[in-house]
């Protein structure tokens, strides 16, 4: 064997040494006799190996163990990083526990995220039109399929709109798929096709560009696009100049004319990604019943009023085109009503009420496992506070432990809510 | 006064201190440790020694300075120590002390 690999300590041992010992030249001139006298037990013949492993380890020990000036905690001063190394050392000792604490609480919390989540919709937010009490729905009354809320027919829309008087602005829309060409790659998209009255029958505006006006949904009209909020963000990363660019729409060059406001996202129950208009005059089946209805009450026109005419047309229609309109009836419903129902309150009510019992619930069982976790520390606590701890410093610890299995708790619940 | 010579030496730190005035002329760590050894007659804790060397430096006791190693060191670089005016003020204070507190009680070495 070459004498100087024989004269090389144990490499592990000496990483050791240098990993441990003060840096700089001191450590260098430690390690630098400790070898001279690893040689010099090797020329006289004596085992060399572990010796200079049991140096190393009890010279390691003594450096690690020695309290160095600059890591010596002050008086009085916030660790937070030492607290929580220690809290992470002493909640490893228990996995079982703290997993069912971590996955109680985690749940506990999407389930609460997405309760008021929805309420924030229900209640805070409302509905993302403008002046509730004007805005209305148009249902067909299917007295054969027992269906008082049916959508209209192409053909029923024209007619119905050419003869209200009642409403200032009367719109519709149907949600389907597209498919857009980005950047040489197909994508599919949710789209809102939607007449030109959409926007203003919702008494929206727009964030930039325009929305669609008279002229926009009729046979001849420039191909025009209404890109969403969140897809502007996502997908045009938010461009000031994406007004005018062009979007290649089921084999179709649209220009995006504006940019939809985000109040009409609600949460991921709507994720239409461009709105398109709707020709009421190029429906291939003008008889099938498809399309959603909106309308602005014109002003002082009351709910009762439009009710009768709307019921009123829709008799009509029913005796001028009995073949499609056989029994056919239609009614106005309040936007407020079609969006939460009459029962709504309380099914909110009781949805809010149920999901603070599961926090409840939750919180009950977790604070049980701790206090029953406490109970089994009382005598590490006990010699904590013998070995100099204070009350406070204690109290710190378990907050801080509390902390941890938060985090760990949210990092949990955010991908579950 | 300086504060080296009002601090009190441990046993340890005076026997290193006079193992370094026995080695004579700016002796080096693995020497000095040898000496220990040699004249106490049993084996010097590596970790104490060192450690106690870094102390006496940070009292400002004693004083080293480093050299190029040899080829049986790796290269690695080693220490020349002495004993600084202070090291030597605290030792005759540290033995004046001992010898005033041993006067009268010659009688316990005959026991």
């Amino acid at each position: 064997m070459d004498p100087r690999t024989m004269s090389r300590p144990p490499r592990f041992a000496e990483a050791l040494l240098r990993r441990c010992l003060p840096a700089g030249v001191t450590g260098l001139t430690i390690l630098g006799d400790l070898r001279e006298d690893y040689v010099a037990r090797l020329e006289r013949g004596q085992g060399a190996w572990a010796w200079y492993w049991r140096e190393a380890l009890f010279l390691a020990l003594r450096y690690r163990l020695r309290r160095r000036p600059d890591t010596k905690p002050k008086r009085g001063r916030w660790n937070v990083s030492s607290d929580a190394k220690i809290a992470l050392r002493t909640l490893a000792r228990s996995p079982a526990m703290c997993s069912v604490i971590v996955l109680t609480l985690g749940t506990a919390m999407s389930a609460s995220t997405i309760g008021f989540a929805f309420a924030d919709f229900a209640v805070v937010r409302g509905l993302p039109v403008d002046d509730t009490s004007r805005v209305v729905a148009i249902y067909g009354i299917d007295a054969r399929q027992r269906n008082g809320r049916a959508r209209l027919s192409p053909a029923n829309f024209r007619d119905m709109k050419d003869r209200l008087t009642t409403l200032d602005r009367f719109s519709a829309s149907v949600v389907g798929r597209v498919t857009v060409i980005d950047r040489g790659l197909p994508a599919s998209l949710d789209a809102g096709r939607v007449t030109a009255d959409f926007f203003a029958a919702l008494g929206l505006r727009p964030v930039a560009g325009r929305l669609f006006q008279a002229g926009d949904d009729v046979a001849g009209a420039p191909a025009t696009v209404v890109v969403a909020h969140q897809y502007w963000q996502r997908v045009f990363a938010a461009a000031p100049d994406v007004i005018g660019r062009p979007m290649l729409i089921d084999g179709r060059t649209r220009t995006v004319i504006g940019i939809a406001p985000p109040k009409l996202e609600i949460g991921n129950l709507a994720p239409i990604d461009a709105w398109i208009p709707l020709e009421i005059a190029a429906a291939a089946s003008p008889t099938d019943r498809v399309l959603s209805t909106f309308g602005r009450l014109r002003e002082g026109v009351s709910l009762e009023q439009a009710r009768a005419e709307v019921a009123t047309i829709a008799k009509a229609l029913s005796a001028e085109f009995p073949e499609d309109n056989k029994d056919w009836q239609a009614t106005v419903v309040p936007i407020g009503e079609v969006a939460y129902g009459s029962g709504f309150w309380v099914v909110v009510s009781l949805f809010i009420g149920a999901v603070a019992l599961v926090i409840v619930i939750a919180c009950a069982n977790v604070a049980s496992l701790v206090l029953a976790r406490a109970m089994k520390r009382r005598r590490e606590i006990a010699l904590r506070s013998a070995l100099g701890a204070s009350r406070a410093r204690l109290l710190r610890q378990a907050v801080i432990e509390g902390l941890v299995l938060s985090i760990a708790s949210a990092a949990i619940a955010v991908p579950l809510a | 006064m300086p504060r080296s010579s009002r601090s009190f030496l441990g046993e340890f730190e005076q026997r290193v201190l006079l193992a370094i005035l026995r080695c004579g002329d700016r002796p080096r760590p693995v020497d000095i440790r040898r000496e220990l050894a040699r004249v106490s007659n049993q084996e010097i804790s590596r970790g104490a020694f060192y450690t106690t060397l870094d102390r006496l430096k940070a009292k400002k006791l004693i004083d080293w300075t480093t050299v190029g190693g040899d080829e049986s060191r790796g290269g690695l670089p080693d220490r020349r120590c002495r004993v600084t005016p202070a090291g030597l003020r605290a030792l005759k204070a540290s033995r004046k002390t001992l010898l005033q507190l041993w006067s009268g009680l010659e009688w316990i070495l005959e026991q």
